[in-house]
């Protein structure tokens, strides 16, 4: 399982490589310890949000809308989506899943975003595909 | 079971009547006739459908293919810069992205906590899946009306919610864009020169030609006659059709294209390139026309400048209005950044590495960037310094080379000679050229240079309009300015015009000021006119740069301060400067200490990524300054404190330069002074706080202290060395203070 996050200042973006459905909201609080209806678990669930709610299947897309128009599903990953060639490579295997989140507007889901929820936050993504395997 | 019962009576009734009744209707003669004139019918519409958009799409495949021919269009160059592209594509594919837009919204409402509060009211803000347009465009409007609702009804929305609300309130708007442009019939994509806009209409093209959408493109340079007579005569109807029955037509066509669910495009590139007065006066008439078939739209494109001045009042009678669409006019991330380089790269086959400055620049303009690959294609150089003018002058050979009759440089000779003598620098009249209008055209054709611009005169009775040759860019101008210049001083070997010319812009703070006198001192330079260069730098180094990038569109971003500086640090040359040039270094930063600064910046970062100039010609400068020691130490310690309370972004190319320092035990050797120490600690410290970090983690950092502590002979600086370094072993935040100390010392030791 492989996944870029790229985070600065501004904004917060995900690109997650591989589709699991069980990356949701109760799995991501109980992962980090966070009961659902209290005070932590509103900014939890906030920060879920965040991170996923404007998730893609990006092959499911490409193939409804965007296959007539790039023949080639990596051009469409390079011209749409801005992709590298390395990261392509990485995504040519599986399903894909692309998430890109703007955080710049929750001020809350920006002070969580810190390097140290992202180490937690890998361990979460492994630990999902761990499961699924 | 009486069910069941019932429900086999009702079968056996279907299957009686199929079988008796409803075979014997439809199998009699009548009903067969029907049957066959339906299918024929049906066959006819796929076939003319089929036939009307492979016979468009071929004039389309062909002017495309013309534009492959001249470079204009590059299919492997294209990248999505913004959503421009998404918005042409709800345009010209219509309701085929209506479930894409319905679920992208439902999906970004989902989880938001707008959605809180709209459960908590009993609101839903989904919009169902199969909603028409009319539908999807309501529930919009009660969506932002909701909203305003809730945030007057609850006191702490503005805490709660207000940012998801103001973000919300965007991807609605953008959402109701998409849904006008579904059912507009007409689209103005505008941009400033050398943006795009050809290319992003070519790639639109392309994607219709593969959707099997008909479309027809036109470069308006082509239009001889009104825009609706070029159209018609490109559409594939038997003469007597387009001669007696258009109107039907035309009726039937939209028919057809409504039946296959798809819409003809009609493309029209650069309006603003065809002066023809029945060209422009027809626009507004074919719009109308074109407007009374739903299933054809049209998309223009023009220059921004041309279209306020001149299109948009062409525009206004137009039902319904036209969508403007801008290029590239919002901000670019880092990764598309990237993708663009790594694209170009690969398409030219250039393989050296761009510095961080020379990419800055680059993306300042698509249109510099093209240059500067076409210049470097197949090259393996690295760009350490981006040279506009190199590329500039590169780019001229080679279109000069390509086109055998007409001669790009005596136009542009003549275009900077006329500018010269008139001291006018915006453009010429395309009248006072001495060269043939179609020879102008023809330049105009293949050069990314020069282009023609409309003038309006605004009077009290009348408004007149003028047709002007320009220079794309100012800082191209300012460059060949310079280079006429030079050519009628060298030849005449008296350069008095020149310093005529520049005291001139100098003196009224014209635009192309500081340009001219940067690349004449380049040129002066180069050509190894010392003393002349001498001059130009002491009559013109205090020009305010400031205002000038208010008032032009220049590509260079210098950075430093300093007029006179930023001449002598971005002149190309070898590892050489000469002693007045040394000389002014000291002076600018006796007299203007910030340059100090900048100075210890900028060839910091150059010495780390092996770039000239580096800090030697700083050490050299301030060779014997010891006057200038107490502006080091004042500046110095400014630059420290406001360092160590903010975040420094470059740290990454300090932390290099240590790393580099560390690495390379030449740089602190036996010949090592003060000054070379303040350089060293100065790159440390702009680190910040991430060094105190970095000082404790290793080692390395403690042993360069303890290196030069070793090498010292100063017993004082030898203490405060030694005073640092246990301070830092101990408290990471006594650096600052140790810092600080240090330089007192050099301060009172060197005055």
């Amino acid at each position: 399982m492989k996944y870029i996050i790229e985070k600065n200042s501004f904004s917060v973006s995900l690109f997650v490589y591989t589709y699991s459905r069980k990356i949701n909201l109760n799995s991501f609080l109980s992962f980090f310890g966070v009961k659902k209806c209290t005070y932590f678990g509103y900014f939890f669930s906030r920060l879920y949000n965040a991170l996923f709610c404007r998730a893609l299947d990006l092959e499911k897309e490409y193939n409804k809308y965007y296959k007539k128009e790039y023949p080639e599903y990596s051009d469409y990953l390079s011209k749409k989506y801005n992709l590298s060639e390395e990261e392509i490579k990485d995504l040519r295997q599986g399903k894909i899943f692309y998430l890109k989140c703007d955080s710049s507007s929750d001020s809350i889901v920006n002070t969580l975003c810190d390097d140290e929820f992202f180490e937690q936050f890998q361990k979460y993504m492994e630990a999902v595909y761990e499961n699924q395997d | 079971m009486t069910i069941l019962i019932c429900a086999m009576e009702i079968i056996k009734k279907v299957f009686y009547w199929v079988n008796n009744d409803f075979l014997s209707a439809v199998f009699n003669w009548q009903s067969l006739v029907a049957i066959i004139v339906l299918g024929f019918v049906i066959i006819l519409i796929a076939i003319c459908t089929f036939r009307f958009t492979k016979n468009t799409n071929q004039k389309a495949k062909c002017l495309l293919d013309e534009f492959r021919h001249n470079g204009k269009y590059i299919d492997g160059l294209f990248i999505e810069l913004d959503e421009s592209k998404e918005l042409l594509r709800c345009f010209s594919l219509g309701k085929k992205l209506k479930k894409k837009i319905i679920r992208d919204h439902n999906e970004y409402i989902k989880n938001q906590r707008l959605t809180v509060i709209a459960k908590k009211e009993k609101y839903s803000f989904r919009i169902p899946r199969f909603s028409t347009e009319r539908k999807i465009m309501e529930k919009i409007d009660e969506n932002t009306q909701f909203l305003k609702t809730v945030s007057n009804k609850h006191d702490d929305f503005s805490f709660y919610a207000d940012s998801s609300k103001r973000e919300y309130e965007d991807l609605l708007s953008i959402l109701r864009k998409k849904l006008i442009l579904f059912k507009a019939g007409t689209s103005i994509l505008i941009g400033n020169a050398g943006n795009g806009k050809t290319t992003l209409l070519c790639n639109v093209a392309q994607m219709l030609i593969n959707y099997k959408c008909p479309c027809t493109f036109v470069n308006s340079r082509d239009v001889h006659s009104t825009l609706k007579n070029h159209i018609v005569d490109l559409f594939p109807f038997p003469v007597w059709i387009k001669n007696k029955h258009l109107t039907k037509a035309m009726v039937m066509l939209n028919v057809l294209l409504c039946v296959s669910r798809k819409y003809y495009v009609i493309i029209v590139d650069a309006v603003n390139e065809n002066d023809k007065d029945v060209f422009s006066d027809s626009i507004s008439e074919f719009c109308g026309w074109i407007s009374k078939y739903k299933h054809i739209k049209v998309i223009f494109s023009c220059r921004s400048e041309y279209y306020r001045a001149r299109y948009k009042s062409r525009f206004k009678d137009v039902e319904p209005s036209p969508i403007e669409i801008e290029v590239a006019n919002s901000f670019i991330s880092e990764r598309t950044k990237n993708n663009v380089l790594s694209v170009y790269k690969k398409y030219y086959n250039y393989s050296g590495n761009i510095s961080e400055d020379s990419r800055q620049r680059l993306f300042k303009s698509m249109l510099l960037m093209r240059l500067f690959f076409e210049v470097n294609e197949g090259k393996d150089n690295d760009t350490t310094q981006l040279y506009n003018h190199l590329i500039y002058y590169n780019y001229i050979q080679r279109i000069d080379n390509k086109l055998t009759q007409v001669n790009l440089t005596d136009i542009l000779d003549n275009v900077s000679d006329i500018m010269i003598e008139n001291l006018s620098f915006d453009s010429v009249k395309i009248s006072k050229l001495n060269t043939l209008l179609a020879d102008i055209n023809k330049i105009l054709d293949n050069n990314l240079v020069l282009s023609k611009t409309i003038l309006e005169n605004e009077g009290y009775i009348h408004q007149t309009e003028t047709t002007v040759i320009s220079f794309t860019f100012d800082e191209i101008r300012d460059y060949y300015i310079a280079r006429r210049l030079m050519a009628i001083c060298e030849e005449k070997q008296d350069f008095s015009k020149m310093f005529d010319i520049c005291s001139h812009l100098y003196d009224n703070i014209l635009s192309p000021t500081e340009g001219v006198i940067r690349y004449c001192y380049f040129h002066l330079f180069e050509k190894g006119f010392y003393d002349v260069s001498k001059e130009l730098l002491k009559k013109f180094n205090s020009f305010d740069q400031e205002y000038s990038y208010r008032n032009s569109d220049r590509l260079f971003n210098t950075t430093y301060t300093d007029f006179g500086l930023s001449i002598i640090m971005e002149c190309p040359r070898e590892r050489e400067f000469l002693d007045y040039e040394k000389k002014y270094i000291l002076k600018t930063i006796n007299c203007r200490p910030i340059s100090l600064i900048e100075l210890l910046y900028n060839l910091t970062y150059n010495e780390v990524n092996g770039y000239f100039p580096d800090v030697t010609v700083l050490l050299d400068s301030l060779q014997n300054a010891k006057t200038s020691i107490p502006q080091i130490k004042h500046y110095l310690s400014m630059e420290f404190d406001s360092a160590y309370y903010s975040y420094e972004p470059n740290s990454d190319a300090y932390r290099s330069y240590t790393d580099y320092l560390i690495m390379n035990k030449t740089a602190i050797d036996e010949n090592t002074n003060l000054k070379t120490l303040i350089i060293l600690l100065a790159a440390l410290y702009r680190n910040g706080s991430e060094f105190h970090d970095l000082i404790m983690q290793d080692d390395s950092y403690s042993n360069i202290l303890q290196d030069l502590i070793t090498r010292c002979n100063n017993t004082i600086l030898h203490q405060e060395l030694e005073k640092l370094k246990t301070e830092i072993e101990a408290d990471k935040v006594a650096l600052h203070d140790g810092m600080l100390n240090i330089l007192d010392f050099i301060s009172d030791n060197f005055e």
